[in-house]
């Protein structure tokens, strides 16, 4: 389960632009970031994964509380209301807000 | 090597001037003295509160290289982390802030040469997962099959257990 996974983290990582390439006169090398480091989401894949998230909610969404914005907190909720994730970095706090215009 | 010149330190840069020192080398030597003042204490004899320090030795420390590199370090990393605390700390073999001192490649009587600056950010909890089945399924799910996502959750929260 995890190769697959991992396969899906990479096919997103280099669909957003992350991979970089080295590409040489009769080889190419990819690199990539382990994206599962000691059983955890590597937090600069869950960044992404997140900010790629966020891109998509609209304001709709945020009336139904799928995100909720408060005291410099982030939290993404699942259909139930339960929360899934919290973000913290205030780089992406900052994108969405002023995507949004919050 | 030649006699010391005592210097009052308010004199200090037209003094270093009156060498003939361009202002980066002037920045350099005023940089090197207060290392060896807080290393050694022996610019100032006597505790007469000047800097006693030869003319042959001033332009030694405008040319060291090592010096100039460890001032430019030194300088990035302030404004790094614009953190000004590490001035209020005592002891001489205090290290500039954010940085990691690597032993096996200091060579420099300065020390400040073999440091490295840290990341400037970290990712580091910047987003916490509460539910890695659930924040799959909502990030990733045109990647990668749910069934694959559920089997992978459930596989991972027993090997946390």
């Amino acid at each position: 389960m995890l190769k697959k996974i991992e396969a899906a983290l990479s096919k997103f990582w280099m669909d957003y632009g992350r991979t970089i390439q080295i590409k040489g006169a009769h080889t190419e090398i990819l690199i990539e970031p382990k994206f599962f480091i000691s059983g955890q989401l590597n937090p600069e894949a869950a960044e992404l994964l997140v900010s790629v998230y966020l891109s998509q909610i609209t304001p709709e969404d945020l009336a139904h509380g799928k995100v909720v914005v408060e005291e410099g907190t982030l939290k993404i909720n699942d259909k139930f209301g339960q929360c899934v994730a919290e973000v913290h970095s205030p780089r992406i706090l900052r994108e969405f807000a002023s995507r949004l215009g919050i | 090597m030649s006699t010391p010149t005592a210097i009052q330190a308010q004199d200090l840069v037209q003094y270093l001037s009156s060498l003939g020192l361009n202002p980066q080398q002037i920045s350099q030597v005023v940089y090197g003295l207060y290392r060896e003042l807080r290393v050694s204490g022996s610019l100032t004899p006597g505790s007469d509160n000047m800097v006693h320090i030869s003319e042959e030795k001033i332009r030694q420390m405008a040319k060291d290289p090592a010096l100039e590199e460890a001032l430019q370090a030194l300088a990035l990393s302030v404004q790094k982390n614009k953190n000004l605390d590490f001035i209020f700390q005592k002891g001489a073999k205090a290290s500039a802030p954010g940085t990691t001192h690597i032993p096996q490649v200091s060579h420099n009587p300065y020390e400040s040469t073999s440091t490295l600056p840290e990341p400037a950010e970290t990712h580091k909890d910047s987003v916490v997962i509460h539910n890695l089945d659930s924040f799959l399924h909502m990030t990733l799910l045109g990647y990668v099959d749910g069934e694959t996502i559920k089997a992978f959750a459930a596989e991972q929260e027993l090997l946390n257990a």
